[in-house]
């Protein structure tokens, strides 16, 4: 390979950045990755091992049957704020997550992507061992991306794992594209930016449930909700006063008697 | 004094926040209770706004209404901040431990102490160092187990400003100045001389400089936002016999950063020290000017004051290893370090070399190294490979692999990074706008605020995080060259 096209970036778009391609991106400060600690360790041939932090989402046993998506914005917050319970841990102190447990996570690092980098997420192989899984489904990290990243750890394992703020638990690689238009900062709708702890899930943020707010609103008018207690009650009183009314009915049609 | 007040009302407010959250329905009524107090006291603090723009322009009866105004404000953020003790409370938070184990432990520790002292959250808005004891034990304690637990209060509405931190080694100092009296030090017959006045205030001032000497200007700048926003029934320049004037402090404070050369300096000349050394005069010039009156006079000391404070801090200077202190912060220290806190990025570490040094540096290493790839490659007539020269391609990679480390922060820098920031872009641009102010202000003065005291508190623990790794990396490399 030529010089030229080791000291260029990684020259097709959607090509992994090597070692090289990654530290050229932080000595130009055009990504950026903070703390980074030990180089040495941690950038491998076409990775970089990033850290666990020390904010943790742990989901709560509640006496919520589910997250309605259909409630307001305001009781919606405070569902999810009930439905989980954040949880420090300071460094060198523990954290155990035991098998099947779900948790999200902070990185320890603190990411800014140009716009022209996208970041994919992926655990290591020394934890996946154990049976720790860094995402289940979101390890995709948009072009323009700031803040930390938030880690889905689950423990596919049998025995309880401690884990610890500052370990190496997953890596993260970068591939080139052409500079995009929309980076993360100006994407519609991007509810993750600048965050600073582990976030949990803003979905109804997305606009289709104000769409299907409005039309279960539209048909509560008609025929106004009620919660599930009042109405229950609701229909048995009515149900009550239906059974009354019908007595005197059926003693209106009721056969003659012998008498 | 208008921000601080400010400040501190938000940062009430923000208790009612999150005690709103957890209230049950009837706890609800007490939170909204007190947030009809924080209402009064903010409407209160905005009726000001025209009286201190007009005092501006030395009108006396106006700058007298708003100062007297100001501290009536701070008097219901006092009273408020005592009904605090109406919601549920939190104990010491993982920041809070890291920021003292940074700070006391490694002090305490190289001074062969052993100090183990409680942080305990505080209804009243006073920093305070008390040795709690059980007076009046029903059956004596084991003699295993001691009767005494150093305790510091902090309150309540500052736990989650790392800024007034500064404050807490103050108070720890009292707990170090205890098990190392500063009199026992010096022998009997030095405290013998001394007189009473003198014996009594140097443990203050000792607390003070030894403060001062750990985190520099922070802990000056810390001090001084506590003290000029007080009521005015309490004025900054009283003294009592165990607490010398805030005068006599905050000079002292200033005698010590100078003769160790030490400032925190930002943007346009500023500097650290010295900007709050201003608020202060002013916030006594105004004391002066309207309370005259009530400003108990300072008795004549039966002691030279320079002297004094010379000693203390000769006396810090022989017992505080050269490594603990605080270190000075150039403006351009200052600019890389604003430039993070600006975007939100945590300065728990940061990157030593300038990007224009490195950038430079890091081409000519990676030039060397494709050489070696290329020679590498064409040698084995095969893939690249590293084989046949390892030890030069190790060596081109460390090179590059220096201009990307980072290097943790002391708490120090941290903390005087954040007071020089938030001068700069939270308190100034207010007081600038402060004619147009609005809600929309308010609420990005609020947000700033609570922005920085979070990027702050992460920084603390991932420098504290950092060091402590970065020494068993030193020790896991060493082993491997062994």
């Amino acid at each position: 390979m030529s010089h030229d096209l080791l000291t260029a970036d990684a020259v097709n778009e959607g090509a992994v950045l090597n070692e090289r391609e990654i530290m050229r991106r932080l000595v130009k400060r055009d990504l950026v990755i903070t703390p980074l600690l030990d180089p040495k360790r941690q950038i491998g041939p076409t990775s970089l091992d990033i850290r666990l932090g020390f904010e943790f989402d742990v989901f709560n046993i509640t006496k919520q049957t589910h997250l309605d998506p259909l409630k307001t914005r305001v009781e919606l917050i405070r569902d999810v704020v009930a439905y989980t319970t954040k949880v420090h841990v300071g460094p060198m102190q523990r954290f155990v997550l035991h098998p099947g447990e779900f948790a999200l996570a902070a990185t320890l690092e603190y990411f800014i992507l140009p716009a022209d980098l996208a970041g994919r997420l992926e655990g290591r192989s020394t934890w996946g061992r154990l049976g720790i899984q860094v995402h289940s489904t979101a390890g995709f990290v948009d072009p323009g991306f700031e803040g930390i990243l938030t880690f889905e750890l689950q423990n596919m394992g049998k025995g309880p794992l401690i884990l610890f703020p500052g370990v190496r638990i997953a890596q993260i690689c970068f591939f080139h594209s052409s500079e995009t238009a929309i980076p993360y900062t100006k994407k519609i709708g991007a509810k993750y930016h600048k965050k600073l702890s582990s976030a949990g899930s803003l979905f109804h943020e997305d606009p289709e449930f104000d769409a299907i707010r409005r039309y279960h609103a539209r048909k509560s008018v008609a025929a106004p909700r009620k919660d599930t207690a009042a109405a229950g009650s609701d229909w048995l009183k009515r149900l009550v006063l239906f059974k009354m009314r019908r007595r005197p009915l059926d003693k209106l049609h009721a056969k003659p008697t012998a008498e | 004094m208008f921000t601080q007040v400010l400040e501190r009302a938000l940062r009430a407010e923000r208790i009612l926040d999150w005690a709103e959250v957890d209230a049950a329905t009837s706890g609800a009524r007490v939170v909204a209770t007190l947030r009809v107090h924080v209402a009064a006291l903010k409407a209160a603090l905005f009726k000001q706004i025209p009286r201190i723009i007009a005092s501006d322009g030395d009108d006396v009866a106006e700058g007298w209404r708003s100062f007297l105004g100001l501290c009536t404000a701070f008097n219901t953020f006092d009273e408020l901040h005592l009904k605090l003790s109406y919601l549920g409370t939190r104990w010491t938070n993982s920041e809070i431990e890291m920021f003292i184990a940074a700070v006391f432990d490694e002090a305490a520790g190289r001074l062969g102490l052993q100090v183990n002292v409680s942080v305990v959250p505080s209804d009243t808005y006073t920093f305070e160092e008390i040795n709690l004891t059980a007076s009046a034990t029903v059956q004596p304690l084991p003699e295993a187990v001691s009767n005494e637990a150093p305790t510091v209060f902090l309150p309540k509405s500052e736990f989650d400003n790392p800024l007034h931190w500064a404050s807490l080694v103050h108070e720890f100092g009292h707990t170090l100045y205890g098990a190392r009296a500063l009199a026992a030090d010096r022998g009997p017959a030095a405290e013998r001389e001394e007189s009473t006045t003198r014996r009594r205030w140097s443990e203050e001032v000792f607390c003070d400089i030894l403060a001062a000497k750990l985190l520099g200007p922070a802990y000056l700048a810390s001090f001084a936002d506590f003290v000029i926003a007080t009521s005015a029934s309490d004025p900054i320049e009283s003294f009592s016999e165990t607490h010398p004037d805030a005068r006599f402090r905050i000079t002292a404070l200033l005698e010590s950063l100078r003769r160790d050369d030490i400032a925190a300096r930002f943007g346009e000349g500023r500097e650290l020290a010295d900007f709050f050394y201003h608020l202060f005069e002013d916030r006594a010039a105004a004391e002066r000017r309207y309370l005259r009156s009530d400003i108990p006079k300072l008795p004549r000391l039966d002691f030279n004051a320079k002297e004094f404070q010379h000693d203390v801090i000769e006396h810090i200077d022989e017992i505080l290893p050269e490594q603990l202190r605080a270190r000075s912060f150039t403006s351009e220290h200052f600019t890389r370090l604003s430039d993070r806190l600006k975007r939100g990025i945590p300065i728990g570490s940061y990157n030593a070399v300038d990007r224009d040094v490195a950038v430079p540096i890091f081409d000519r290493a990676e030039s060397a190294l494709s050489a070696l790839l290329g020679q590498a490659s064409e040698d084995d007539g095969g893939p690249a490979s590293t084989e046949s020269n390892a030890t030069a391609v190790d060596e081109q990679l460390n090179e590059m692999r220096a201009l990307v480390r980072e290097t943790p922060c002391t708490v120090a820098e941290i903390l005087n990074a954040g007071w020089m920031y938030k001068i700069e872009s939270i308190y100034l641009p207010l007081i600038h706008d402060l004619g147009a102010f609005n809600a929309e202000m308010e609420a990005t003065f609020r947000d700033e605020l609570f922005r920085l005291d979070g990027v702050l508190r992460v920084s603390i623990e991932t420098a504290y995080m950092a060091r402590e790794f970065l020494a068993a990396f030193g020790a896991a490399d060493a082993q491997v060259m062994a």
